[in-house]
């Protein structure tokens, strides 16, 4: 009988992480620039171009990589087991856009301008993340209520709200664009398409905070989202107590949620892609698959990073335009999956 | 009724996206088949009296040529010379609106390739307004565009003049700089992303030319995006922040972790609030000029001098 | 001995529109009772609110002498077990780890499961033959193969009582009888205390020593088979002229269709 056991979490998630620590030093090695390791050991605190572009430029950006690409795919996880909706994803679903409408709100209303480093820095760590909470939440409840259907989740109501609210933050952002300056516009669109730059270790730190609570609190909910793939009365009667889950779950990831994207903008496929990959490796225990999620999600993203920075050296590719390379194909992939071996487990009357 | 039952086939709705992406296709393939070239200017036209601007570039010429009473539209980024700010508005840069063109029944519109929307342009010709295309990428681009608008004016005195003197500009700068050794620049628009002028723009010539070695020029696109990593490797001596509206603490605060880069060290970073600089058009020269004030301020009198040992230029000339 | 269900005028209603008007019934320990009725007449509804998914009732509700409202869910869970009309999985489960959710009470969200949650989920699919399909994935069952994991999964829950919500109604004839078998075994074997929906009135009559009838969200008749299973009866109740015989040994009433209407 082959069930989920300590073993298995053990070598998976360990064997996960080791390969994360590998990325880590791997990715901030690689780039368009050669570096010489040896010397930026040497000169670790001295004003030396190896050591600044390995710990002041690289590692800061691969660190935020790992917690980007982490949260997203973690709340993709949640959020397919949640809305019982393989293709669920904090992009598809327009949460990340709510999240962005909420982080650009927080920058108008704190004006923020081409500030000093430390305003910028002060926003960067506390109300940007939090109207991009705001966002995120808003736009979650507003699109589940919309994908509901006689109290019951409807998957293509759903996808249909999330490309609707989709078009809509796109056209406020594109309204937005019209109207700031050359160079803000091209920041806007920067941040459409999802980028990873290097920010202050402080800035890196409290987005991590940030993804640790997020995923601390999604995890303690694995239990009840396996039993909630028996419908949210099956999961109500083995005593889950669904409403509270749900809230619960919908708050957490919208923290995560605005965390990343008032950092990076809106990043997406990865909450699509890693979960699915990762269910068919580790299994659908969310106990097992959501730890297992986040590092692969995190493994992901740095290396889509590293592509972005090298492929048309010296100029980068903003992150987004990688991973949504890989993920359109992968998400036609699915569908084509999905007409031959049934993906979306619907009634059978 | 076939209609409905088509909807719910599974299968139907399974394939919507590829038909969706298919008619994005098709859309684009039809697009491209409708559009002409746009038509050059023909010789032997009447003397335009009314004009139509769509890039600040050809407003600021206009006005140099002295034909700057003819204009009756221009876009909303042009504020030089102030007054340019009181002609009506027709739109902005990227996207000028067809109607507030018409609106003002010009006889020639003036437009430049790198910028406004070509499927505008195009359009216009359709609507019977004469336009004019010129193109200003690069120094030669600018000066040729001059002679072409003026040409069209039937000003061709002025617009020599007015290529003289930038050249003039140019060669008085070329002089004082002579024998001052490059120094690496980096120019940026933007800090994020990190917007910094590459090979494919007019104002890496113009820092070429003002002794400075352009460290984004490996990059072919116009405005690269660049790495941080990239720029603490090219060490450049001297850092500007070109239009980004910021103060000079600011400017250098933002840098101030990455001390190895030799801009940052000798604090020769510079914030140049104007936009001046990015306009490829008749105040070209005198961008230089300030351009090449910041890179060699040694080989200028009256300026922020700064103690540079290796130099070369011969110092405060007037 | 005390009822395990005590049901006092309960009442409950979806908005305007009555489901419940003011029912009344106990269930011993023990017993077997099959809840019939037309749509609509609240079978489902009853078992929702036996199962707190329904809570804004009017009326009592006690199981094992404590009132409902007063059971944590968890705590219920590890008292009733239902088994829904079907499932839907929307993810990828191996049999196994469907029929392991029931042990969900009886550990804390991180923890994995243990030595004796895997003794009892094997020991629930032994009892429904479905320790074969363990490590298959449960929508490549069949229909009467996923009922008995979803048994296996309700008795994993070491419940007193077992609550069926029409639960062979999508199934073949074959299936549909092994599932009463099963869960008259588990029944006689266990003790189990079992409230069954139903729509089939001759598998009721069969496996069913006693009967409540529902119409309009009363009940109408309660007893055995044969007290409630009359012509007048179901005339009255779903509006169709039958024929009631007796058959076998234990004189259990069977159901015979008249003909077609039209003819």
């Amino acid at each position: 009988m082959k069930v989920l056991s300590r073993k298995k979490m053990i070598q998976v998630n360990g064997g996960l992480l080791i390969l994360l620590a590998l990325s880590v030093i791997g990715c901030t090695l690689l780039g368009p620039v050669p570096v010489n390791l040896s010397q930026a050991l040497e000169n670790f605190f001295s004003a030396d171009p190896n050591a600044e572009i390995l710990f002041r430029a690289r590692l800061p950006r691969v660190l935020l990589g790992v917690a980007v690409g982490g949260g997203l795919a973690s709340c993709g996880v949640v959020l397919q087991a949640l809305l019982r909706n393989p293709l669920a994803c904090p992009h598809i679903l327009g949460v990340s856009g709510g999240a962005s409408l909420g982080g650009i709100l927080g920058l108008i209303l704190f004006p923020v301008g081409s500030s000093t480093g430390d305003q910028l820095l002060v926003a960067e760590i506390s109300w940007v993340p939090l109207t991009s909470f705001a966002g995120a939440l808003l736009s979650m409840i507003l699109i589940y209520r919309f994908s509901q259907v006689h109290g019951r989740i409807h998957p293509y109501q759903l996808l249909l709200a999330g490309v609707i609210f989709n078009a809509f933050v796109g056209a406020i952002i594109m309204f937005l664009n019209s109207i700031v300056d050359f160079y803000q516009a091209q920041a806007l669109l920067f941040w459409l398409v999802g980028n990873l730059s290097t920010r202050a270790y402080l800035t890196v730190g409290f987005i991590w905070v940030y993804v640790l609570l997020g995923l601390f609190w999604l995890w303690s909910h694995c239990l009840s989202l396996n039993l909630l793939t028996l419908g949210e009365e099956g999961a109500m009667q083995l005593g889950v107590e669904a409403g509270v889950t749900q809230r619960q779950i919908f708050v957490a990831s919208s923290l995560m949620v605005g965390a990343m994207v008032s950092v990076s903008g809106m990043i997406g496929f990865v909450g699509l892609i890693v979960p699915h990959v990762m269910r068919v490796i580790v299994g659908s225990d969310h106990r097992l698959l959501l730890p297992a999620s986040f590092l692969a999600g995190g493994i992901f993203l740095t290396w889509a990073d590293t592509f972005a920075r090298t492929l048309f050296a010296p100029a980068e590719l903003p992150v987004g335009v990688v991973t949504a390379f890989f993920g359109g194909p992968f998400f036609f992939f699915l569908l084509y999956r999905e007409q031959r071996k049934r993906l979306f487990y619907e009634p059978s009357r | 009724m076939l209609l409905e039952d088509t909807f719910k086939m599974r299968s139907f709705k399974r394939s919507l996206p590829v038909y969706f992406f298919l008619s994005l296709l098709a859309q684009w393939f039809i697009h491209e088949g409708l559009a002409k070239e746009p038509s050059a200017v023909t010789a032997g036209m009447a003397v335009p009296k009314r004009i139509v601007s769509l890039a600040p570039s050809v407003t600021e010429t206009l006005f140099a040529l002295g034909a700057g009473n003819r204009l009756v539209g221009v876009t909303t980024y042009c504020d030089y010379p102030p007054p340019a700010q009181k002609i009506p508005k027709i739109g902005d840069f990227v996207n000028p609106s067809i109607e507030a063109v018409l609106a003002q029944q010009p006889d020639l519109v003036i437009g430049v390739p790198e910028g406004t929307d070509q499927e505008k342009v195009r359009l216009m010709e359709r609507l019977g307004l004469r336009v004019l295309v010129v193109s200003v990428s690069g120094l030669s681009g600018i000066l040729s565009s001059i002679k072409l608008i003026a040409g069209a004016l039937g000003k061709e005195e002025a617009g020599e003049k007015l290529v003289l003197k930038i050249q003039t500009q140019m060669n008085h700068v070329r002089k004082r700089i002579e024998g001052a050794r490059r120094r690496r620049v980096l120019m940026v628009v933007g800090f994020r992303p990190l917007v910094a002028v590459g090979k494919g723009n007019f104002i890496d010539e113009l820092i070429t030319l003002a002794g400075g070695e352009n460290i984004a020029a490996a990059a072919p696109q116009p405005w690269p995006h660049l790495p941080v990593e990239y720029v603490v490797a090219k060490a450049p001596q001297i850092i500007i922040e070109a239009g980004m509206g910021s103060e000079r603490e600011e400017s250098r605060k933002r840098w101030a972790d990455l001390k190895s880069i030799p801009a940052v060290k000798e604090g020769s970073i510079y914030s140049y609030p104007s936009d001046k600089i990015l306009r490829p058009g008749p105040r070209a020269g005198e961008a230089l000029e300030e351009l090449a004030r910041l890179i060699h301020p040694e080989c200028f009198p009256h300026s922020n001098r700064k103690h540079i040992e290796e130099s070369g230029c011969e110092s405060s000339k007037p | 001995m005390s009822p395990v269900v005590e049901v006092h005028n309960l009442s409950f209603a979806y908005g305007d529109q009555k489901v419940l008007k003011g029912i009344s019934f106990t269930v011993a320990r023990g017993e077997m009772l099959g809840i019939l009725g037309p749509n609509g007449s609240g079978k489902t509804t009853l078992l929702k609110i036996l199962s707190l998914v329904l809570t804004e009732v009017d009326g009592e509700v006690i199981l094992n002498g404590r009132a409902i409202q007063n059971y944590r869910r968890r705590d219920l869970g590890r008292l009733v077990a239902v088994v829904p009309q079907e499932s839907q999985v929307s993810f990828p489960y191996t049999v196994a780890e469907i029929v392991l959710m029931g042990r969900a009470g009886f550990h804390g969200p991180f923890a994995l499961e243990g030595k004796r949650d895997l003794e009892v989920a094997r020991e629930c699919m032994e009892a429904t033959e479905t320790l074969g399909f363990a490590d298959r994935y449960l929508h490549e069952l069949s229909g009467g193969e996923k009922q008995r994991v979803i048994i296996a999964r309700a008795l994993a829950q070491e419940p007193e009582v077992l609550l069926l919500d029409e639960p062979s109604t999508f199934l073949d004839i074959r299936h549909q009888i092994q599932i009463h078998e099963l869960v008259q075994r588990l029944n006689r074997q266990r003790g189990l205390t079992v409230l069954s929906a139903l729509h089939d009135l001759n598998l009721a009559s069969l496996f069913f020593p006693r009967i409540m009838m529902l119409r309009n969200g009363e009940i109408y008749r309660e007893g055995t088979p044969r007290d409630v299973l009359t012509e007048e009866t179901i005339q009255k109740v779903y509006e169709v002229k039958v024929r009631v015989q007796w058959d076998g040994l234990e004189k259990r009433p069977q159901i015979f269709l008249s003909s077609p209407p039209s003819s």
